[in-house]
């Protein structure tokens, strides 16, 4: 047998979903040797690792240019932000998350992109607490900057139960952290006279409260049936 | 009592050190394949359960100080902390999470040491009688967890008990048995006896029957050697004998050109409680 076709006979094989013991047996029952085999074995791996390597390569290059566009957008509209009008800016904001978010649904759910379709409903949870603390900026709005923390953690877990992304989960965890640190540096400055709480909303907080503990029951519910004999 | 507050970032500090042993424990060392179900976090759900009810426990306290400012502080902060932390320990045994556990332990724990240096306001009660108050409360953290280890499902709040007793006690003897700590301990027994604050007296006793009656329990259930139980009872012993302690010189002193007095060396007493906690702080 020449060795191209032993190539082709064990592609053909390990296709139709044979073992390499199998494969083996079969060669050597019909002459070859083990020498061949082997080369012809190593002969597909090499293929593959070059293929690999190809897909590998294009992929980092597509990313990069994925990522050099997106710099170019942002530096454009960085560039030609305090030109723009207040309504530009929050279409801009807004258009963004949904694109995100929408792109992201569509390459997950329709298109079977599982990692991109993630990526971007998580670039979308970013835009959206961005949006939050730049509108509250454009607009002047004044408010302790933990309650954008929290209103960004809240928007994130809905999402996150909506478009059942643990990474939407895993972004709340941080942002969380930082709106419950942001509270209690505040408290600790209550000692000096400066009243914390002036600018929150204590109803803000308590729909945190709530919507935390939900998250957290909603979430336990989940938890794969072998593992409910642990809780 | 200054030297409480003085102390206060120390004990905070060793808390701290105590919880990333905990998780790193937890996560890393003894846990073998049989084990596997030990890990702090068994599966992504409980991660993000977790995190989100140590949150809800965390905004629930910050929300109850936001409402008592707003209603001109009928309470004050220290209730709310306790009421925040009882909370957690419900949810976190309804729940079995054991991250709001692990706060929550740690907040009453701050309670009560908080609570109690106000009861001590203007009294003057030597800080030991404080001190022995949360190691006791360390201790019977320890025999809770010897409690829990029966039950699969509980076995994860086990090792929480048990980390938040061992490692305070474990540091509270190290430091002590050192020249700073006996520093600290000449320093604890100046003032009054605690029979001065009837708070602090209740909680100390409710502590010991606690202890006992935990103690009756392990041993009886077999939850804990007879050794671990007697070495637990010396420990309980010694910590009652620092609570009682009269005004202890640890150190000679020596006046200096400035005529400020400055610890030369032990005395016979000093040299007592460096061997005594030595002895405690190895065993």
């Amino acid at each position: 047998m020449e060795n191209q076709t032993i190539v082709e006979y064990i592609q053909r094989s390990l296709t139709q979903g044979k073992s390499k013991e199998e494969i083996y047996k079969e060669l050597l029952s019909q002459g070859c040797s083990i020498d061949v085999i082997q080369d012809a074995f190593d002969q597909i791996v090499t293929k593959e690792e070059k293929e690999d390597t190809q897909k590998r390569t294009i992929r980092i290059i597509v990313t990069i240019g994925a990522i050099l566009v997106g710099v170019g957008i942002f530096s454009f509209i960085a560039a030609n932000w305090q030109e723009m009008t207040k309504i530009m800016k929050v279409l801009i904001i807004v258009i963004a998350m949904i694109a995100s978010y929408t792109g992201g649904w569509f390459l997950r759910e329709k298109w079977h992109y599982e990692k991109t379709g993630e990526a971007l409903l998580l670039l979308g949870a970013i835009i959206y607490g961005a949006g939050i603390f730049l509108i509250a900026q454009m607009f002047h709005i004044r408010g302790n900057w933990p309650d954008g923390f929290i209103l960004w953690m809240m928007g994130t877990i809905v999402m996150a139960f909506a478009a059942e992304s643990f990474s939407l989960f895993y972004l709340a965890i941080p942002v969380g952290i930082a709106a419950i640190i942001g509270y209690p540096s505040g408290i600790l400055k209550a000692f000096g006279g400066y009243n914390p709480f002036l600018l929150t909303s204590s109803f803000l907080l308590l729909v945190a409260t709530i919507v935390t503990f939900i998250a957290g029951w909603l979430m336990k519910k989940r938890i794969p049936p072998e593992l409910k004999e642990f809780y | 009592m200054d030297i409480f507050y003085d102390l206060l970032p120390y004990l905070i500090g060793l808390l701290i050190i105590g919880i990333v042993y905990l998780i790193i424990y937890v996560v890393r060392e003894g846990v073998k394949e049989k084990d596997w179900y030990l890990q702090s976090f068994l599966s992504k759900e409980d991660t993000v359960s977790q995190f989100f009810f140590l949150f809800s426990v965390f905004f629930l306290g910050i929300t109850i100080s936001a409402f008592n400012k707003d209603l001109g502080d009928p309470l004050s902060w220290r209730t709310i902390l306790l009421f925040t932390s009882i909370v957690g320990v419900v949810i976190a045994y309804y729940f079995k999470v054991i991250y709001t556990l692990t706060v929550s332990l740690i907040g009453l724990a701050a309670w009560w040491g908080l609570q109690a240096a106000e009861w001590a306001q203007g009294k003057d009660i030597k800080g030991a009688a404080l001190f022995t108050g949360l190691l006791f409360i360390v201790t019977i953290f320890y025999l809770l967890g010897r409690a829990h280890e029966k039950e699969i499902k509980f076995k994860r709040v086990s090792i929480v008990y048990s980390m938040l007793g061992l490692i305070p006690i474990t540091g509270a003897l190290s430091t002590l048995s050192t020249g700073f700590g006996l520093k600290i301990l000449e320093e604890i027994t100046k003032g009054s006896s605690f029979f001065s604050s009837w708070e602090i007296t209740f909680f100390l006793f409710v502590f010991i029957a606690f202890i006992i009656g935990l103690l009756i329990y392990t041993l009886n259930k077999k939850l804990i050697f007879k050794q671990e139980a007697l070495i637990i009872c010396l420990l309980t012993l010694l910590f009652v004998i620092i609570a009682l302690l009269p005004e202890q010189t640890i150190f000679l002193k020596t006046q200096d050109y400035f005529l400020y007095y400055r610890d030369v060396d032990l005395s016979k007493i000093g040299i007592f409680w460096a061997t005594i906690l030595k002895y405690f702080s190895f065993n």
